[in-house]
């Protein structure tokens, strides 16, 4: 398939696919959602009255490994839609694959992380304001990545059939790949705000 | 795409247009591996405890290239409907507002409690 715009036969208001439409209006509105999340950190990583500091407990190294991984997944997540718009399937299917293995990858390390702050530092939910928001924080991040992967597990799922994906596969892709993709934009944010600047001793 | 047009209004709207971006496998791959020399040059900066005038902003100029990058050409904005990345811009600006604007809000609180001798 050459590149350039087609055109299909049904039509809109905007010229947008309504189903496209609705996932970046999904998006916009998950841009409030961790904006306030990151807020309430901001806010709260620093009133610490008992309980270790960030810049005491954060593993810095394990955290960038992570990150990378998740950046990774987000390039095979843009070669599987790259795959399915000039009819490569098998490589689609690849692709997904890999994706679906960095997330589980860095849910992995994400899960070790969390496992090392509780048995090694006692750092939980409840050890102080901090703990409650980075908990909250992570932990929906986290969650996100569990539905992007049951997502695209389901797509991987349905290519497989007999009949394919439908009419419909490369937009169903694309829409998986915008969430996907959404996932790592808030994790690039977090990464940075949460985890390296109060690292660097910069905030409290 | 003119011949479109008649039966576009005679729907009351537009027909939907599916974009292929232009961009190649080695591209993606240029920028994976852009986003991994910047995650690189960020955590170096941090193990070398640059002095946080300058590590603070450079932080935030990385992490916001690194963004750039994936919502420009991963999640194909450059090429959809300009009405999209409205969209999504005017929600992650509201977000950054409300985010500065508690930070404002509750950093002057904090300090104020602080000189309650």
């Amino acid at each position: 398939m050459a590149a350039g715009t087609h055109e299909t036969h049904h039509h809109t208001s905007t010229g947008i696919d309504n189903r496209k439409l609705l996932m970046w209006a999904f998006l916009a509105s998950e841009c409030l959602f961790f904006g306030a999340l990151i807020a309430s950190y901001l806010v709260f990583q620093d009133r610490i009255i008992t309980g270790p500091t960030p810049e005491e407990i954060f593993d810095i190294p394990l955290t960038t490994v992570s990150t990378f991984v998740l950046l990774m997944s987000s390039l095979s997540m843009v070669l599987a839609v790259y795959a399915v718009q000039h009819r490569q399937i098998k490589f689609m299917r690849w692709m997904l694959v890999t994706t679906m293995a960095m997330g589980v990858g860095f849910l992995a390390i994400q899960v070790y992380d969390w496992i090392h702050l509780i048995t090694h530092y006692d750092f939980k939910p409840s050890t102080n304001q901090f703990g409650a928001t980075f908990y909250m924080l992570t932990g929906f991040h986290k969650a996100h990545v569990i539905v992007g992967l049951i997502y695209l597990g389901s797509m991987l799922i349905g290519s497989m059939r007999r009949r394919g994906m439908g009419d419909d596969g490369e937009l169903h892709i694309d829409l998986g790949g915008l969430y996907w993709h959404f996932v790592d934009l808030a994790w690039i944010v977090i990464f940075t705000v949460v985890f390296l600047i109060p690292a660097a001793g910069a905030i409290g | 795409m003119t011949h479109e047009q008649p039966h576009a209004e005679a729907h009351g709207g537009h027909a939907v247009e599916r974009h292929v971006p232009p961009t190649t496998v080695r591209q993606y791959v240029y920028m994976g591996i852009f986003l991994t020399v910047v995650t690189a040059v960020e955590f170096v900066m941090v193990e070398m405890a640059i002095n946080n005038a300058i590590l603070i902003p450079a932080l935030i100029i990385l992490t916001a290239a690194k963004f750039m990058v994936v919502v420009i050409w991963f999640m194909h904005l450059r090429w959809d409907s300009p009405l999209l990345t409205k969209l999504f811009t005017s929600s992650f600006v509201l977000a950054s507002a409300i985010l500065l604007a508690l930070l404002a809000l509750f950093w002057a609180g904090h300090n104020d409690s602080m000189n309650i001798p």
